[in-house]
Protein backbone atom coordinates (compact mmCIF):
# COMPACT_ATOMS: atom_id res chain seq x y z
CA UNK A 1 0.00 0.00 0.00
CA UNK A 2 1.59 2.97 -0.81
CA UNK A 3 0.13 6.70 0.13
CA UNK A 4 -1.78 7.68 -2.63
CA UNK A 5 -4.42 4.51 -1.49
CA UNK A 6 -4.02 5.67 2.53
CA UNK A 7 -5.10 9.37 0.88
CA UNK A 8 -8.34 7.09 -0.82
CA UNK A 9 -8.81 5.61 1.74
CA UNK A 10 -9.36 9.01 3.80
CA UNK A 11 -11.18 11.23 1.48
CA UNK A 12 -13.53 8.47 1.84
CA UNK A 13 -13.86 8.77 5.71
CA UNK A 14 -11.84 5.32 5.94
CA UNK A 15 -9.22 6.03 8.86
CA UNK A 16 -9.54 2.20 10.17
CA UNK A 17 -6.26 1.38 10.91
CA UNK A 18 -5.97 -2.15 9.22
CA UNK A 19 -3.02 -3.87 8.72
CA UNK A 20 -1.93 -3.12 5.61
CA UNK A 21 -2.95 1.22 6.38
CA UNK A 22 -0.96 -0.02 9.89
CA UNK A 23 2.09 -1.47 7.97
CA UNK A 24 2.43 1.79 5.67
CA UNK A 25 2.23 3.87 8.55
CA UNK A 26 5.52 2.20 10.48
CA UNK A 27 7.70 3.85 7.57
CA UNK A 28 5.65 6.98 6.60
CA UNK A 29 5.71 9.53 9.37
CA UNK A 30 3.40 12.16 7.07
CA UNK A 31 0.74 9.69 6.28
CA UNK A 32 0.55 8.62 9.87
CA UNK A 33 -0.32 12.52 11.29
CA UNK A 34 -3.12 12.87 8.22
CA UNK A 35 -4.63 9.12 10.13
CA UNK A 36 -4.70 10.80 13.79
CA UNK A 37 -6.95 11.95 15.32
CA UNK A 38 -9.26 9.88 13.48
CA UNK A 39 -8.44 10.86 10.36
CA UNK A 40 -9.40 14.31 11.15
CA UNK A 41 -6.58 16.56 9.17
CA UNK A 42 -7.16 14.37 6.52
CA UNK A 43 -11.27 15.50 5.99
CA UNK A 44 -10.20 19.16 6.64
CA UNK A 45 -8.24 19.00 3.84
CA UNK A 46 -10.73 17.84 1.73
CA UNK A 47 -10.24 18.65 -2.14
CA UNK A 48 -13.16 21.07 -1.91
CA UNK A 49 -10.85 23.89 0.18
CA UNK A 50 -8.69 24.02 -2.96
CA UNK A 51 -10.10 25.59 -6.30
CA UNK A 52 -11.54 23.56 -8.74
CA UNK A 53 -10.47 21.86 -11.71
CA UNK A 54 -9.82 24.18 -14.95
CA UNK A 55 -12.93 23.87 -17.48
CA UNK A 56 -11.84 22.59 -20.79
CA UNK A 57 -12.43 25.91 -22.45
CA UNK A 58 -10.16 27.68 -19.98
CA UNK A 59 -7.75 25.23 -21.02
CA UNK A 60 -7.79 25.28 -25.14
CA UNK A 61 -7.42 29.04 -24.22
CA UNK A 62 -4.40 28.38 -22.58
CA UNK A 63 -3.06 25.74 -25.00
CA UNK A 64 -3.68 28.43 -27.78
CA UNK A 65 -1.77 31.21 -25.92
CA UNK A 66 1.13 28.77 -25.74
CA UNK A 67 1.29 27.26 -29.18
CA UNK A 68 1.30 31.21 -30.19
CA UNK A 69 4.41 32.44 -28.21
CA UNK A 70 6.08 29.01 -29.46
CA UNK A 71 5.22 29.92 -32.97
CA UNK A 72 6.75 33.63 -32.15
CA UNK A 73 10.32 31.34 -31.06
CA UNK A 74 11.69 32.05 -34.28
CA UNK A 75 15.03 33.05 -35.43
CA UNK A 76 18.59 33.33 -34.46
CA UNK A 77 17.97 34.69 -30.30
CA UNK A 78 15.15 31.29 -30.32
CA UNK A 79 18.19 29.22 -31.59
CA UNK A 80 20.46 30.31 -29.15
CA UNK A 81 18.64 30.05 -25.98
CA UNK A 82 17.40 26.43 -26.79
CA UNK A 83 21.08 25.54 -27.02
CA UNK A 84 21.65 22.76 -24.53
CA UNK A 85 22.27 23.89 -21.37
CA UNK A 86 26.12 22.87 -21.07
CA UNK A 87 26.98 24.89 -24.73
CA UNK A 88 25.17 27.90 -23.71
CA UNK A 89 27.22 28.20 -20.21
CA UNK A 90 30.15 26.74 -22.10
CA UNK A 91 29.77 29.64 -24.55
CA UNK A 92 29.45 32.58 -22.05
CA UNK A 93 32.61 30.82 -19.88
CA UNK A 94 34.59 31.01 -22.74
CA UNK A 95 33.46 34.48 -23.91
CA UNK A 96 34.54 35.43 -19.98
CA UNK A 97 38.08 33.67 -20.51
CA UNK A 98 38.80 34.24 -23.72
CA UNK A 99 40.27 37.71 -23.85
CA UNK A 100 42.21 36.78 -20.56
CA UNK A 101 43.47 33.69 -22.76
CA UNK A 102 44.53 35.92 -25.50
CA UNK A 103 45.98 38.79 -23.04
CA UNK A 104 48.00 36.07 -21.72
CA UNK A 105 49.37 34.63 -24.98
CA UNK A 106 50.71 38.22 -26.06
CA UNK A 107 52.63 38.44 -22.45
CA UNK A 108 50.29 39.34 -20.08
CA UNK A 109 51.12 42.13 -17.86
CA UNK A 110 54.99 43.43 -18.07
CA UNK A 111 55.52 42.62 -14.17
CA UNK A 112 54.88 39.36 -14.95
CA UNK A 113 58.65 38.27 -14.10
CA UNK A 114 58.64 39.91 -10.26
CA UNK A 115 54.89 39.60 -9.49
CA UNK A 116 54.60 36.94 -6.93
CA UNK A 117 53.69 33.84 -8.66
CA UNK A 118 51.30 32.04 -5.86
CA UNK A 119 49.48 35.76 -5.13
CA UNK A 120 48.78 35.60 -8.92
CA UNK A 121 47.58 32.05 -9.22
CA UNK A 122 44.74 32.54 -6.18
CA UNK A 123 43.72 35.47 -7.61
CA UNK A 124 42.86 34.26 -11.21
CA UNK A 125 41.67 30.75 -9.69
CA UNK A 126 39.28 32.98 -7.61
CA UNK A 127 38.04 34.93 -10.45
CA UNK A 128 37.45 32.01 -12.50
CA UNK A 129 36.16 30.11 -10.35
CA UNK A 130 33.04 32.82 -8.89
CA UNK A 131 32.92 34.19 -12.50
CA UNK A 132 31.94 30.64 -13.86
CA UNK A 133 29.90 29.60 -10.72
CA UNK A 134 27.96 32.56 -11.31
CA UNK A 135 26.97 32.65 -14.96
CA UNK A 136 26.43 28.85 -14.43
CA UNK A 137 24.18 29.85 -12.25
CA UNK A 138 22.52 32.55 -14.41
CA UNK A 139 21.84 30.46 -17.01
CA UNK A 140 20.61 27.55 -14.86
CA UNK A 141 17.34 26.39 -16.87
CA UNK A 142 14.23 26.43 -14.49
CA UNK A 143 13.68 22.53 -13.82
CA UNK A 144 17.10 22.34 -12.28
CA UNK A 145 17.24 21.75 -8.78
CA UNK A 146 17.34 24.44 -6.33
CA UNK A 147 20.49 25.27 -5.02
CA UNK A 148 20.95 26.43 -1.83
CA UNK A 149 18.96 29.63 -0.81
CA UNK A 150 22.47 31.45 0.50
CA UNK A 151 24.53 30.20 -3.04
CA UNK A 152 23.50 32.90 -5.26
CA UNK A 153 23.27 36.00 -3.03
CA UNK A 154 26.88 34.69 -2.09
CA UNK A 155 28.70 34.65 -5.38
CA UNK A 156 27.53 37.89 -6.43
CA UNK A 157 28.95 39.27 -3.10
CA UNK A 158 31.80 37.77 -3.27
CA UNK A 159 32.22 38.98 -7.37
CA UNK A 160 31.22 42.45 -6.40
CA UNK A 161 34.07 42.98 -3.21
CA UNK A 162 36.42 40.42 -3.95
CA UNK A 163 38.20 43.09 -6.37
CA UNK A 164 37.93 45.78 -3.48
CA UNK A 165 39.39 43.76 -1.08
CA UNK A 166 42.48 42.90 -3.27
CA UNK A 167 42.79 46.26 -4.09
CA UNK A 168 43.02 47.17 -0.35
CA UNK A 169 45.64 44.97 0.34
CA UNK A 170 49.29 45.90 0.13
CA UNK A 171 50.45 46.15 -3.04
CA UNK A 172 51.67 43.01 -4.49
CA UNK A 173 54.89 44.54 -5.40
CA UNK A 174 56.54 47.84 -6.38
CA UNK A 175 59.45 46.05 -8.08
CA UNK A 176 58.95 47.00 -11.88
CA UNK A 177 58.85 50.58 -13.40
CA UNK A 178 55.77 49.50 -15.15
CA UNK A 179 53.86 48.72 -12.04
CA UNK A 180 54.67 52.31 -10.50
CA UNK A 181 52.12 54.31 -12.31
CA UNK A 182 48.55 54.95 -11.76
CA UNK A 183 48.86 57.20 -8.54
CA UNK A 184 48.90 61.35 -8.58
CA UNK A 185 47.88 62.96 -11.22
CA UNK A 186 48.40 59.51 -13.34
CA UNK A 187 45.23 58.23 -11.14
CA UNK A 188 42.31 59.07 -12.96
CA UNK A 189 43.50 58.77 -16.69
CA UNK A 190 45.05 55.26 -16.13
CA UNK A 191 42.15 54.32 -13.94
CA UNK A 192 39.47 55.73 -16.74
CA UNK A 193 41.40 53.51 -19.10
CA UNK A 194 41.19 50.53 -17.54
CA UNK A 195 37.66 51.07 -16.28
CA UNK A 196 36.83 51.62 -20.39
CA UNK A 197 39.14 48.15 -21.32
CA UNK A 198 37.27 46.09 -18.85
CA UNK A 199 33.92 47.52 -19.67
CA UNK A 200 33.74 47.45 -23.39
CA UNK A 201 36.13 44.90 -23.85
CA UNK A 202 34.75 41.48 -22.15
CA UNK A 203 32.26 42.61 -19.34
CA UNK A 204 29.09 44.58 -21.57
CA UNK A 205 29.77 41.95 -24.81
CA UNK A 206 29.31 39.30 -21.88
CA UNK A 207 26.55 40.92 -20.20
CA UNK A 208 24.65 41.38 -23.44
CA UNK A 209 25.69 37.61 -24.82
CA UNK A 210 24.46 36.28 -20.86
CA UNK A 211 21.03 38.19 -22.02
CA UNK A 212 20.52 35.97 -25.38
CA UNK A 213 21.69 33.03 -23.35
CA UNK A 214 19.52 33.16 -20.56
CA UNK A 215 16.22 31.59 -21.20
CA UNK A 216 14.08 34.10 -19.24
CA UNK A 217 15.67 36.78 -21.14
CA UNK A 218 16.99 38.33 -17.93
CA UNK A 219 13.60 38.63 -16.63
CA UNK A 220 14.69 37.04 -13.32
CA UNK A 221 16.74 39.84 -11.80
CA UNK A 222 19.32 37.44 -9.54
CA UNK A 223 19.78 35.68 -12.90
CA UNK A 224 20.71 38.74 -14.07
CA UNK A 225 22.70 39.49 -11.28
CA UNK A 226 24.51 36.68 -11.25
CA UNK A 227 25.26 37.32 -14.81
CA UNK A 228 26.22 40.69 -14.53
CA UNK A 229 28.53 39.51 -11.45
CA UNK A 230 30.37 36.72 -14.24
CA UNK A 231 31.22 39.88 -16.63
CA UNK A 232 32.29 42.39 -13.65
CA UNK A 233 34.50 39.36 -12.40
CA UNK A 234 36.14 38.52 -16.29
CA UNK A 235 36.94 42.33 -16.85
CA UNK A 236 38.89 42.11 -13.38
CA UNK A 237 40.57 38.99 -14.60
CA UNK A 238 41.84 40.11 -18.22
CA UNK A 239 42.99 43.28 -16.40
CA UNK A 240 44.30 41.06 -13.30
CA UNK A 241 46.74 39.18 -16.45
CA UNK A 242 47.39 42.54 -18.18
CA UNK A 243 47.56 45.40 -16.17
CA UNK A 244 50.82 46.04 -14.02
CA UNK A 245 50.20 48.62 -12.24
CA UNK A 246 49.93 47.87 -8.60
CA UNK A 247 48.98 50.88 -6.93
CA UNK A 248 45.91 50.29 -4.57
CA UNK A 249 43.92 53.40 -5.82
CA UNK A 250 44.29 52.65 -9.48
CA UNK A 251 42.88 49.11 -8.39
CA UNK A 252 40.05 50.41 -6.43
CA UNK A 253 38.95 52.89 -9.01
CA UNK A 254 39.75 51.65 -12.22
CA UNK A 255 39.55 47.55 -12.31
CA UNK A 256 36.91 46.90 -8.89
CA UNK A 257 34.51 49.53 -9.73
CA UNK A 258 33.91 47.46 -12.78
CA UNK A 259 31.79 44.63 -11.04
CA UNK A 260 29.80 47.34 -9.14
CA UNK A 261 28.67 49.46 -11.45
CA UNK A 262 27.37 46.60 -13.65
CA UNK A 263 25.77 44.91 -10.68
CA UNK A 264 24.20 48.59 -9.45
CA UNK A 265 22.76 49.14 -12.86
CA UNK A 266 20.81 45.64 -13.06
CA UNK A 267 20.15 45.98 -9.77
CA UNK A 268 18.35 49.36 -10.14
CA UNK A 269 16.85 48.60 -13.57
CA UNK A 270 15.58 45.42 -11.92
CA UNK A 271 14.20 46.77 -8.71
CA UNK A 272 12.95 49.79 -10.83
CA UNK A 273 11.13 46.87 -12.76
CA UNK A 274 9.61 45.22 -9.53
CA UNK A 275 8.49 47.95 -8.14
CA UNK A 276 6.62 49.06 -10.96
CA UNK A 277 5.44 45.28 -11.25
CA UNK A 278 4.27 45.84 -7.61
CA UNK A 279 2.67 48.79 -8.12
CA UNK B 1 -1.00 5.00 -24.37
CA UNK B 2 2.90 6.34 -24.83
CA UNK B 3 4.41 7.64 -21.50
CA UNK B 4 5.26 10.84 -20.98
CA UNK B 5 9.10 10.41 -21.44
CA UNK B 6 7.86 8.96 -24.90
CA UNK B 7 5.77 11.80 -25.71
CA UNK B 8 8.77 14.29 -24.73
CA UNK B 9 10.94 12.32 -26.67
CA UNK B 10 8.67 12.79 -29.54
CA UNK B 11 7.70 16.56 -29.21
CA UNK B 12 12.04 16.63 -29.25
CA UNK B 13 11.96 14.93 -32.95
CA UNK B 14 8.98 17.81 -33.78
CA UNK B 15 6.15 15.54 -33.35
CA UNK B 16 3.46 18.95 -32.11
CA UNK B 17 0.74 16.28 -31.20
CA UNK B 18 3.03 14.96 -28.29
CA UNK B 19 3.40 18.11 -26.71
CA UNK B 20 -0.19 18.44 -26.87
CA UNK B 21 -1.08 15.46 -25.39
CA UNK B 22 1.45 16.27 -22.56
CA UNK B 23 -0.06 19.72 -22.23
CA UNK B 24 -3.75 17.65 -22.05
CA UNK B 25 -1.90 15.38 -19.19
CA UNK B 26 -0.69 18.24 -16.89
CA UNK B 27 -1.95 21.19 -17.76
CA UNK B 28 -4.68 20.69 -15.04
CA UNK B 29 -2.41 19.33 -12.28
CA UNK B 30 -0.20 22.55 -12.82
CA UNK B 31 -3.12 25.05 -12.61
CA UNK B 32 -4.23 23.44 -9.58
CA UNK B 33 -1.46 23.99 -7.76
CA UNK B 34 -0.25 27.09 -9.17
CA UNK B 35 -4.24 28.52 -8.06
CA UNK B 36 -3.80 27.59 -4.57
CA UNK B 37 -0.61 29.86 -4.24
CA UNK B 38 -0.74 32.73 -6.42
CA UNK B 39 -2.80 35.54 -5.89
CA UNK B 40 -5.08 35.44 -8.70
CA UNK B 41 -6.28 32.69 -11.24
CA UNK B 42 -4.78 34.43 -14.51
CA UNK B 43 -1.23 35.00 -12.24
CA UNK B 44 -1.78 30.81 -11.97
CA UNK B 45 -2.90 30.75 -15.89
CA UNK B 46 -0.10 32.52 -17.09
CA UNK B 47 2.17 30.48 -14.72
CA UNK B 48 1.10 27.33 -16.54
CA UNK B 49 1.57 29.08 -19.66
CA UNK B 50 5.19 30.06 -18.51
CA UNK B 51 6.13 26.60 -17.38
CA UNK B 52 5.22 24.87 -21.02
CA UNK B 53 6.90 27.40 -22.75
CA UNK B 54 9.91 26.88 -20.74
CA UNK B 55 9.39 22.89 -21.01
CA UNK B 56 9.83 23.65 -25.25
CA UNK B 57 12.73 25.80 -24.65
CA UNK B 58 14.76 23.20 -22.37
CA UNK B 59 13.41 20.20 -24.87
CA UNK B 60 17.14 19.99 -25.77
CA UNK B 61 17.88 19.74 -22.51
CA UNK B 62 16.12 16.63 -22.11
CA UNK B 63 17.85 13.53 -21.52
CA UNK B 64 16.93 9.87 -21.70
CA UNK B 65 16.44 8.61 -18.27
CA UNK B 66 15.18 11.73 -17.11
CA UNK B 67 11.43 12.05 -15.91
CA UNK B 68 9.12 14.65 -17.55
CA UNK B 69 6.44 14.84 -14.36
CA UNK B 70 9.31 16.16 -11.85
CA UNK B 71 10.44 18.69 -14.96
CA UNK B 72 7.23 20.16 -15.48
CA UNK B 73 6.37 20.50 -11.36
CA UNK B 74 9.98 22.23 -10.97
CA UNK B 75 9.64 24.62 -14.36
CA UNK B 76 6.42 25.61 -12.19
CA UNK B 77 7.59 25.87 -8.48
CA UNK B 78 10.06 27.75 -9.87
CA UNK B 79 8.30 30.19 -12.36
CA UNK B 80 6.31 30.74 -9.01
CA UNK B 81 9.50 31.69 -7.09
CA UNK B 82 10.52 33.89 -9.29
CA UNK B 83 6.67 35.64 -9.86
CA UNK B 84 6.49 35.45 -5.97
CA UNK B 85 9.84 37.87 -6.18
CA UNK B 86 9.15 40.00 -9.23
CA UNK B 87 5.72 41.08 -7.62
CA UNK B 88 5.63 40.17 -4.17
CA UNK B 89 2.20 38.64 -4.39
CA UNK B 90 1.21 35.56 -2.20
CA UNK B 91 -2.00 33.93 -2.73
CA UNK B 92 -4.38 35.80 -0.47
CA UNK B 93 -5.94 33.75 3.19
CA UNK B 94 -8.85 35.69 3.24
CA UNK B 95 -10.37 34.84 -0.57
CA UNK B 96 -14.10 34.13 -1.01
CA UNK B 97 -15.12 30.82 -0.39
CA UNK B 98 -15.44 28.33 -3.79
CA UNK B 99 -17.86 27.68 -5.21
CA UNK B 100 -20.69 25.92 -3.50
CA UNK B 101 -20.34 22.70 -2.62
CA UNK B 102 -23.16 20.41 -4.47
CA UNK B 103 -27.04 19.90 -4.68
CA UNK B 104 -28.97 19.43 -1.65
CA UNK B 105 -27.05 21.77 0.84
CA UNK B 106 -28.30 24.44 2.71
CA UNK B 107 -27.51 27.61 2.60
CA UNK B 108 -26.03 27.94 5.83
CA UNK B 109 -24.03 24.45 5.87
CA UNK B 110 -22.47 25.88 2.35
CA UNK B 111 -21.58 29.22 4.31
CA UNK B 112 -19.65 27.22 7.06
CA UNK B 113 -18.17 24.96 4.75
CA UNK B 114 -17.08 28.01 2.97
CA UNK B 115 -15.56 29.78 6.62
CA UNK B 116 -13.78 26.34 7.14
CA UNK B 117 -12.57 26.43 3.78
CA UNK B 118 -11.00 29.54 4.35
CA UNK B 119 -9.65 28.26 7.80
CA UNK B 120 -7.93 25.79 6.27
CA UNK B 121 -6.58 28.19 3.44
CA UNK B 122 -5.10 30.40 5.76
CA UNK B 123 -3.61 27.62 7.99
CA UNK B 124 -2.16 26.00 4.90
CA UNK B 125 -1.32 29.77 4.01
CA UNK B 126 1.06 29.80 7.02
CA UNK B 127 3.18 27.21 6.58
CA UNK B 128 6.69 27.58 5.72
CA UNK B 129 7.10 27.56 1.57
CA UNK B 130 9.43 23.98 1.46
CA UNK B 131 6.20 22.33 3.44
CA UNK B 132 3.32 23.60 1.75
CA UNK B 133 5.10 22.49 -1.36
CA UNK B 134 5.79 19.49 -0.10
CA UNK B 135 2.14 18.78 1.17
CA UNK B 136 0.30 20.38 -1.60
CA UNK B 137 2.41 17.71 -4.19
CA UNK B 138 1.92 14.80 -1.65
CA UNK B 139 -1.89 15.32 -0.41
CA UNK B 140 -3.54 17.29 -3.25
CA UNK B 141 -2.01 15.89 -6.67
CA UNK B 142 -1.27 12.21 -5.05
CA UNK B 143 2.92 12.77 -6.06
CA UNK B 144 5.01 9.71 -4.98
CA UNK B 145 7.91 10.90 -2.10
CA UNK B 146 10.66 10.64 -4.90
CA UNK B 147 9.12 12.41 -7.90
CA UNK B 148 8.38 15.51 -4.66
CA UNK B 149 12.40 15.11 -3.95
CA UNK B 150 13.12 15.88 -7.98
CA UNK B 151 10.82 18.02 -7.89
CA UNK B 152 11.96 20.30 -5.11
CA UNK B 153 15.44 19.61 -5.28
CA UNK B 154 15.53 17.73 -2.36
CA UNK B 155 16.44 14.37 -0.61
CA UNK B 156 13.33 11.43 -0.32
CA UNK B 157 14.46 12.21 3.41
CA UNK B 158 13.90 15.63 3.91
CA UNK B 159 11.26 15.85 1.64
CA UNK B 160 9.34 12.98 3.70
CA UNK B 161 10.81 15.15 7.25
CA UNK B 162 9.21 18.13 5.56
CA UNK B 163 5.47 16.89 4.68
CA UNK B 164 5.47 15.01 8.27
CA UNK B 165 6.48 18.45 9.90
CA UNK B 166 4.07 20.15 7.62
CA UNK B 167 1.24 18.21 8.31
CA UNK B 168 1.88 17.89 11.91
CA UNK B 169 1.96 21.89 12.57
CA UNK B 170 -1.17 21.71 10.31
CA UNK B 171 -2.87 19.99 12.82
CA UNK B 172 -1.61 21.95 15.59
CA UNK B 173 -3.03 25.34 13.72
CA UNK B 174 -6.24 23.65 13.03
CA UNK B 175 -7.20 22.94 16.64
CA UNK B 176 -5.89 26.08 17.64
CA UNK B 177 -8.16 27.71 16.06
CA UNK B 178 -10.82 25.46 15.75
CA UNK B 179 -14.22 26.08 17.82
CA UNK B 180 -15.65 22.91 19.24
CA UNK B 181 -19.04 24.38 19.65
CA UNK B 182 -19.10 25.35 15.71
CA UNK B 183 -20.89 22.50 14.35
CA UNK B 184 -18.88 23.05 10.69
CA UNK B 185 -15.84 22.70 12.26
CA UNK B 186 -13.73 20.67 10.39
CA UNK B 187 -11.73 18.43 13.64
CA UNK B 188 -15.12 18.12 15.06
CA UNK B 189 -17.13 16.72 11.87
CA UNK B 190 -15.48 13.18 12.58
CA UNK B 191 -18.49 10.75 12.34
CA UNK B 192 -18.90 7.94 15.07
CA UNK B 193 -17.89 5.14 12.67
CA UNK B 194 -14.65 6.67 10.91
CA UNK B 195 -12.50 6.52 14.08
CA UNK B 196 -9.60 3.98 14.51
CA UNK B 197 -10.84 0.73 16.38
Amino acid sequence: MDCREIHERLRNHDARALPDVQAHLVGCAACAQLVADEGALARALAPDVVPHDAAPAELESMLGAIQGDIAREQGWQARVRELPTPIRIGIAASVALLPALLALAFGGRADMGVYPLARMLLIVALFVVIAIGAVALGLQPLYARAVPPGLRPALILAAVWLPFILGAIPAAHLDHPASLAGGGADLVPRALRCFAFGMFIPAIPLTILTRFLDRDGHASLVRALLCASAAGLAANLILQVDCPITHPLHLLLGHATIAIVLVAAYGGVGLARTFLAQR
Amino acid sequence: MQTDEELMAAYVAGDAGAFRALFDRYAPMLLRMLRRQVASDADARDLVQLAFLHLHRARLDFREGSRVRPWLVTIALNAKREHFRRTGRRRETTLEPERARGEGISSSDQLVAGEEAKRVRAALASLPDNQREVIELHWFEGLPFAEIADAVGANVSAVKVRAHRGYERLRMLLKETSNPGASGNVLAMAEPGDGLP
